[in-house]
């Protein structure tokens, strides 16, 4: 932090102080609550001073430079403050009262910091609740304070300032018939600032809707409910009229409904089930403060919000519906998008990685759970893998003998670093068909990765495990041979995760994770399904047919017609014609259901010696209202990558195309689904993934190119320009990692931070802080997911938290209903484009990714990027978005 | 409507011979109207307007205020009644009504007739303190303390007022408004039981 920019984040740390009374480090909706504190100047002077104060003293005093900016150690001094100035007349004495009690309410919030932080909470406004009561006990004998009397005299004080006319205004404004309803309300958020009035509240709720629809729905719903209850209780009951104890039941739902849980429709019921119970903290509280003349401020609100923040963190099991925020936004949007997508892009997480136990493509003979004949109940978490040909057969020869079988003998290796716990390796290979029930397990290794979590690798080759129990191994090395001992009639390899260090424990799910797999020839699995082969038997229960006309002298020769079932929820498809003499050989169509959520169809035609090595044809279906079709041709060694051709069918009745080409690199050529399904079962590079029966599995062959341009460690830092303005300064960007140990790229030139992850076989962008004007940003969102190996034409798909969206309308419409229902999907695809013939790990590669935003079956493309690596670093970014085209050259730093 | 059709029969009145004759009977009326009430003697003294009665504002004011003073209170009512309708913006004949009101009972009437004469008067000292005062009985301290605070600023040392607001913010919670009120209370009224009772309930 260099002293020209530490001015301004002393400014931002106050600022922050503001946001903090509702959990935001939201800048504009700070300057609103700042803005209404100064409608009392003295309170308004003495709020903000207790603020500065803090910020101040926290800097000087060296504390968690983190928490100070983000005006987490500020906030109780700012609310003492103003607490003080609303019960002593302003004067010295009351700055002495308002400095002490901005101090102590700084080194409370640091103790309690530290020690409800250490335990998972928060310490909320706890040290203002005790700076308050000890300076209302100690200052009554030791100062004898006139008491504050602004808000009495209020007209005058407006008269003062502006004369009739400004007390004219203010008294309209408070004879405004406010619905009640609304009335006390507002007068309960302004509460939170010590205002009583509706205006200031009206402010404070139009600050809290900016800043976040989730706390702000939370807010409304829980005044409901607060009103209901009264409302049920009686007139007798109190409370919520007194203006000052309202606001106790909106900040406890919003934190624990919003805030401190991630929100969803359990933390709304969570957040509304907190409501009674403040509701009787209240009562109670102020009835026990009252004997000794304190009074109860935000006690109810923080003693709610503990105690249901501490019961979840003392649950067994933590359900999937209240989930305490892990990392704190300071928004509950941004938490909660940050939440949906990190639970399934960063599920493994702190997990220890499992790799295939092999070397080389292995077929998994039986996975998990899936009817096999051996892997049944309490021990169905298991994978058997042998070595099969292109025919299927796991041997040579006639197979009678186990040394026929490919598998046999074949290196097994260590799926992760640990200790040999268990090594049995003196029982005999059965012969081929036999099986040993005796000893199922046949000889076994099994390893220790990590307390609780062990794997075990059987049916190996007798005698074959060359390491002892007790002794270290490290990711593949070899601890045995693949044989065909125990429970096993031809040899192949068990392999399960287990939580007890026994021989034969019962089995655990957990993922590999990485590896390759090649689906079964015909096509399974879900992404499969919904898409058929024109040609196969799964066509042969066509019903109707659409017959594409071929126009005369049109050079056509001859169409292949596709046909669509009735009923079938299949969209229209557009068939391709093939002219004649175009040495065309083959074209496959792939139809999609359209309420399959994939309302396109794909169409792939290979020429015959034409050059061209790919085409993809897009078509998307008429009742989704454009009626064109995309061919995207590739042809093979040019410079001209991709092609577009605009067929326009249907009511034409001609096929007309034009075809319009690209440029290599215009950030157009990326935009269509690249690599989208293909013909032939494609190899994928699976993360996490358990492989399926049927699947051919190997591990990747990592692409050196891109391994070493995205391996960024801490102090790598890469010079940044834009091609169109050459001489301007380049923009640095360099790798950090923060308190966390969690690498980040940080850009000097706008502040912007991008948090990235993963691991050998995968580059991932975690999260974005910063202006979305800033050119890392173009980076977060063109490389939010890059697969480290090698597999040109895969297409990774990945989804955006929500916060990419830039729509506001749309946004604000999706937070409201965000803890309960997301319609709206940005989504991010990326594919290698081929570029050269030969296929060596350290070759150029063109990277090619698209960002689209989905909702209610529309999808809009917001981004298309290509990204150039080379010669180990990140080249060329060219990214197109709303119009804009920006390119990029990269340069290592100091390189 | 009222003041065209009053401009009108002036008019009238105007060009009529008996008319200087009627204005002479209605002072001498009213003199000894004056002359009676002076001796608490009501049925004399509204005797003679009635006598000469013709509906005209004074004559409703005056016919109220008297019956009021007999105790004939829903007549009362009914005669300031009309002159508030006469003088639709006057707070004079508004102020009248709410005695004969007050006295039937009919505290939701007296409210009507205390916000309209704020419609007409904002600052109105009177209207603003007793409106307060309404609020404060059906325990609305939120209104009361809106009401009270005009006055209080107006008046800043008045003793009714200040107690009247203390005690709705007592209500509403506002400890520190309320105890600087009871402070300025007893400044004006040195050992009132009241005022010191409410710092004790601080």
């Amino acid at each position: 932090m260099t002293n020209t920019s530490s001015i301004p984040s002393f400014f931002r740390a106050v600022l922050h102080s503001y946001a903090m009374l509702f959990f935001s480090q939201h800048r504009g909706f700070a300057a609103v609550l700042l803005l209404v504190t100064f409608s009392h100047p003295a309170a308004g002077v003495a709020g903000l001073a207790g603020a500065a104060l803090a910020v101040a003293g926290a800097r000087l005093a060296g504390f968690n430079r983190e928490w100070t900016d983000a005006g987490a150690y500020s906030f109780n001094s700012l609310l003492t403050g103003l607490a003080l100035a609303s019960c002593y007349a302003p004067g010295w004495a009351l700055a002495g009262l308002v400095a002490v009690g901005a101090a102590l309410a700084l080194l409370l919030s640091v103790a309690l910091g530290g020690w409800l932080g250490g335990r998972g909470l928060p310490f909320l406004s706890l040290p203002f609740l005790l700076t308050t009561w000890l300076l209302l006990l100690g200052s009554g004998p030791l100062l004898h304070l006139a008491a504050a009397e602004g808000s009495v005299y209020w007209l005058n004080d407006v008269y003062a300032v502006g004369g009739p006319r400004l007390v004219g205004l203010a008294q309209w404004v408070a004879d405004w018939p406010w619905p009640p309803l609304l009335a006390t309300y507002l007068r309960a958020l302004g509460a939170v600032l010590f205002q009583d009035n509706a205006l200031a509240g009206l402010l404070v709720a139009g600050g809290l809707l900016w800043h976040s629809r989730i706390a702000f729905s939370l807010s409304g719903l829980a005044f409901l409910v607060a009103y209901g209850l009264s409302a049920l209780a009686g007139p007798a009951a109190g409370g919520l009229n007194e203006y000052n104890l309202g606001a106790n039941y909106l900040v406890a739902a919003m934190a624990v409904g919003g805030v401190f849980v991630i929100p969803s429709a359990a933390s709304y019921g969570w957040a509304l089930g907190s409501v009674p119970v403040t509701v009787l903290l209240l009562a109670g509280l102020t009835a026990l403060l009252d004997k000794l003349g304190l009074p109860a401020l935000s006690l109810p609100y923080c003693v709610t919000a503990l105690l249901f923040l501490y019961v979840l963190l003392l649950r067994e099991r933590p359900g999937a519906g209240l989930v305490l925020t892990p990392v704190q936004r300071y928004s509950p949007e941004r938490n909660l998008y940050a939440h949906a997508t990190d639970r399934v892009r960063l599920a493994h997480q702190g997990a220890v990685a499992l790799t295939l136990p092999f070397l080389g493509a292995w077929r998994c003979t039986q996975g998990y759970q899936d009817g096999g004949p051996t892997h049944l109940g309490d021990w169905g978490q298991a994978l058997d893998f042998a070595i099969v040909d292109a025919d299927g057969r796991s041997y040579q020869g006639a197979g009678r003998s186990v040394s026929d079988f490919y598998a046999y003998n074949k290196p097994v290796l260590a799926p992760a670093d640990g200790v040999v716990a268990e090594v049995v390796q003196h029982i005999e290979d059965n012969a081929v068909g036999d099986v040993n029930l005796a000893r199922n397990w046949g000889n076994t290794v099994v390893l220790r990765h990590a307390p609780g979590l062990y794997t075990q690798l059987s049916h190996l080759r007798a005698h074959s495990v060359p390491v002892k129990v007790g002794e270290h191994v490290r990711r593949g090395d070899i601890v045995g041979t693949c044989g065909n001992s125990g429970r096993s009639p031809e040899p192949h390899l068990h392999f399960q995760v287990q939580a007890t260090p026994y021989v034969g424990s019962r089995t655990v799910a957990y993922p590999l994770a990485y590896f390759v797999a090649e689906p079964p020839s015909r096509p399974a699995g879900p992404e499969r399904a919904a898409g058929r082969w024109a040609g196969s038997p799964e066509f042969s229960g066509r019903t109707a047919t659409h017959v594409e006309t071929i126009p005369e002298n049109s050079g056509v020769a001859k169409t292949y017609v596709e046909a669509i079932p009735e009923n079938s929820g299949m969209a229209k498809m557009y068939v391709e014609a093939i002219p004649e003499n175009s040495g065309m050989a083959k074209m496959y169509v792939e139809a999609i259901p359209e309420n399959s959520g994939m309302a396109k169809t794909y169409v792939e035609g290979i020429p015959e010696n034409s050059g061209v090595a790919k085409m993809y044809v897009e078509a998307i279906p008429e009742n989704f209202g454009v009626a064109k079709m995309y061919v995207v041709a590739i042809p093979e060694n040019s410079d001209m990558p991709s092609a577009y051709i605009f067929a326009i069918p249907e009511n034409s009745g001609v096929i007309k195309t034009h075809v319009a080409a690209t440029p290599e690199f215009s950030g157009m050529a990326s935009g269509r689904d690249v690599g989208a399904p293909d013909s032939r079962p494609r190899p994928e590079l699976r993360h996490f993934a358990v492989p399926v029966v049927g699947e051919t599995v190997r591990p990747p062959a990592f692409n050196r190119t891109l391994a070493q341009a995205f391996r960024f460690p801490p102090g790598y830092a890469l010079d940044v320009r834009a091609v169109n303005a050459p001489d301007a300064p380049a923009q640095r960007w360099e790798v950090f990692t923060d308190a966390y140990n969690l690498p980040y790229l940080r850009c000097h030139a706008t502040g912007a931070v991008a948090y990235f992850g993963g691991d050998e076989s995968v580059f991932y962008f975690t999260a974005f802080y910063g202006s979305e004007a800033s050119w890392l940003y173009l980076l977060y969102r063109a490389a939010y997911r890059v697969p480290l190996a090698s597999l040109p034409g895969q297409l990774t798909t990945d989804e955006f938290p929500l916060t990419v969206v830039g729509n506001a309308a749309l946004t604000w419409a999706q937070d409201f209903l965000a803890p309960f229902y997301r319609f709206v999907k940005p989504t991010f695809s990326l594919a290698e484009a081929p570029t050269e013939a030969s296929d060596w790990a350290g070759r150029t590669v063109r990277l090619r990714s698209r960002v689209a935003v989905a909702w209610f079956g529309r999808e809009r493309e917001t981004q298309t990027a290509a990204l150039l690596v080379q010669e180990g670093r990140i080249s060329e970014l060219r990214v197109q978005r709303a119009g804009t085209a920006v390119h990029l050259t990269f340069s290592v730093a100091g390189a | 409507m009222d003041l065209v059709k009053l401009t009108f029969s002036a008019a009238a009145l105007a060009c009529v011979a008996p008319a200087a004759a009627r204005a002479q009977d209605q002072a001498a009326a009213f003199a000894s109207s004056y002359a009676a009430e002076a001796k608490a003697d009501y049925a004399d003294a509204i005797a003679p307007l009635k006598a000469i009665y013709t509906g005209t504002y004074e004559q409703n004011l005056r016919l109220g205020w008297l019956y009021f003073l007999a105790k004939n209170y829903t007549a009362a009512a009914a005669h300031y009644q009309k002159a508030v309708e006469q003088r639709p913006y006057a707070i004079e004949p508004k102020f009248g009504l709410i005695k004969p009101l007050n006295a039937l009972g009919q505290v939701e009437k007296m409210l009507g007739l205390y916000t309209d004469v704020l419609k007409v008067d904002p600052q109105n000292t009177q209207a603003n303190y007793w409106a307060g005062v309404i609020y404060l009985n059906r325990k609305a301290y939120g209104p009361a303390a809106r009401y009270f605070e005009r006055v209080v600023n107006l008046y800043p040392f008045d003793y009714d007022s200040n107690i009247s607001l203390a005690w709705a913010y007592l209500n509403l919670g506002k400890k520190a408004e309320a105890r600087a009120l009871y402070t300025k209370a007893l400044l004006i009224r040195p050992g009132d039981a009241a005022a010191t009772a409410g710092l004790k309930r601080l």
